[in-house]
Formats: structure tokens, sequence, C-alpha cells
């Protein structure tokens, strides 16, 4: 390829599984169970979590960050922090904060937007709860 | 400005290897994906081209003409092949989805109408895939 660097995005899904319930502490479980309905109840989800990095493709090898790089870093700031956990128990962060799907994306956000070296960068984060239900945040 | 997608798939072959680099490195970069019997995967591309809807037709693009467009370009060189030896366009160039998905880009842009190819999305598993936009 002889002209200059193309730019250009990728995209990677890991997965985790993890329990939580909505229950704000200063209400009853009735009311918790009226406000958040069958979410006031501890249950799981195998969550997805699609990330999107952007850069330019390094001549030599081909690739805008090496792939296995993004996997461990993947591994140590959000597999080993969420995977196989009950989340409002296990992380303090999720007793402030409510675990719902938007809060969850902000702090994997939150874990990822510094991980990444300097040659790249993070655009997207997007967490599906379910294949029907995900929020989704952009580096704006 | 309307977009519209159309989605092939292909199967091929590869390895990742930098001849300039020693053992070591190669698996240091490419994990094994630098095993030197190479591994193959289902691809999957997605083409997205942009325009204005024409009154008369409604049809931004002719879809039985972008798909014979598709395959006759880049679909029927790359299925069923070893990336690394046996397509002419990706002749010395290390096959990875980032150096594919470029050069699939420069293959389709010379054969559509000027300006209107917006998007390519190059699944190599479900689980990682690049896009492109002409940067």
């Amino acid at each position: 390829m002889a002209n200059k660097n193309p730019i250009l995005e990728l995209y990677t899904r890991i997965s985790f599984s993890a329990a939580h319930s909505y229950r704000d502490q200063n209400k009853s479980p009735e009311e918790n169970r009226r406000q958040y309905g069958k979410n006031s109840h501890v249950h799981g989800h195998n969550y997805e979590v699609t990330l999107g990095l952007r850069g330019s493709v390094d001549m030599q090898s081909g690739m805008i960050i090496n792939f296995f790089e993004v996997k461990q870093i993947l591994k140590e700031k959000i597999l080993s922090v969420l995977d196989v956990t009950h989340l409002e128990e296990d992380i303090p962060w999720f007793r402030e904060n409510l675990p719902t799907t938007e809060n969850i994306t902000l702090f994997i956000y939150n874990k990822l937007k510094r991980a990444f070296p300097s040659s790249v960068t993070l655009i997207s984060v997007e967490v599906r709860e379910t294949p029907d239900l995900g929020a989704k945040i952009y580096n704006e | 400005m309307i977009y519209l997608t159309k989605r092939v798939t292909f199967s091929a072959s590869h390895v990742l290897r930098n001849p300039d680099f020693d053992e070591k490195k190669n698996l240091d970069i490419y994990g094994k994906c630098s095993w030197p019997h190479g591994h193959g995967h289902n691809y999957i591309l997605e083409v997205t081209v942009q325009g204005h809807i024409p009154k008369e037709t409604g049809i931004l693009i002719d879809l039985k003409k972008l798909k014979h467009i598709i395959h006759e370009t880049v679909v029927d060189k790359l299925d069923h092949k070893f990336l690394n030896t046996d397509v002419e366009f990706l002749k010395g160039v290390i096959p990875t989805s980032e150096n594919l998905i470029v050069l699939i880009w420069k293959e389709l842009e010379n054969v559509l109408e000027p300006g209107t190819l917006y998007e390519l999305k190059l699944w190599e598993t479900e689980n990682n895939w690049v896009v492109y936009r002409g940067e």
C-alpha cells in the first residue's frame, strides 16, 4: 500500500456473566418492588460488551493495534472485575449507583477510556444485557 | 442522502506473519494467527453505498447489478482462497482484516460510480470486525 496510512475502526466483543438487582437501600422491599418490578429480585445476565477503537494501520504489522494487547486489557480491566460477580455486592461503585445497563456501560467506559495506547482512540462502548436491551456511550 | 447495504460472505484462509520479523516477534504480535500452516474464517462483508433516490425509479442502485459487481470484484477472488498467495490485489500484503478491508475498498471504488461507496464492514469472526470509510 503506497499512500498514507488508512484510518479505520476495529470492533471487538466480549461477554461476562453477572448477577444484580435494582434496590434502593432507603426504600422498603415493597417500595422497591413497586418501582423496579421484577428487577428488584436478584437475577443474572450474560452481558455482551462491544468496544470500538479508531486508529491508523501500522504498515509493518498491518494492524491498528496488537489485538492480543486489546484482549489483555479487556481481561484485566473488565473481565477480572465483572465476570461471575454479584455487581452491587462485590463492586462498591454499584452500591452507590444502581447496576442498570446504562450505569454498567458508564462503568466499563470509565475503566477503558485511558486504558489503550495513545495510537488508538476509544470511540464507543456498547453493553447488551439481553439481545433486546442495550446501552451505548460514544466518546464525544 | 440514503444508504443501502448489501451483505456477502466468503470463506478463506490466511496466516499472519511478517517475513521481516523473527519467530518470536511474529508470535508476540500475531499470536496463534502466526502459526505457519494457516487457518480460516467465514468472513462477512457489508458494502454500503450512498446517494439520492431518483424520483422516476425509487431505486438507489440496481441490487442485482450491485451484487454482480461485489461478487465479480471481490468475493469470487477471495472465496475459498489462501489470502497470502492466491489473490492478485493482496500481493505483498499481510492479510489482516485491516489490510483486507482497505484493499477491498480500493477494488470496489474503482468499479462503482464515483462517490457512491460509503462504508465497508468486515467481520473476521462474530466477535471481531473492522469498519472503513475510505479515510
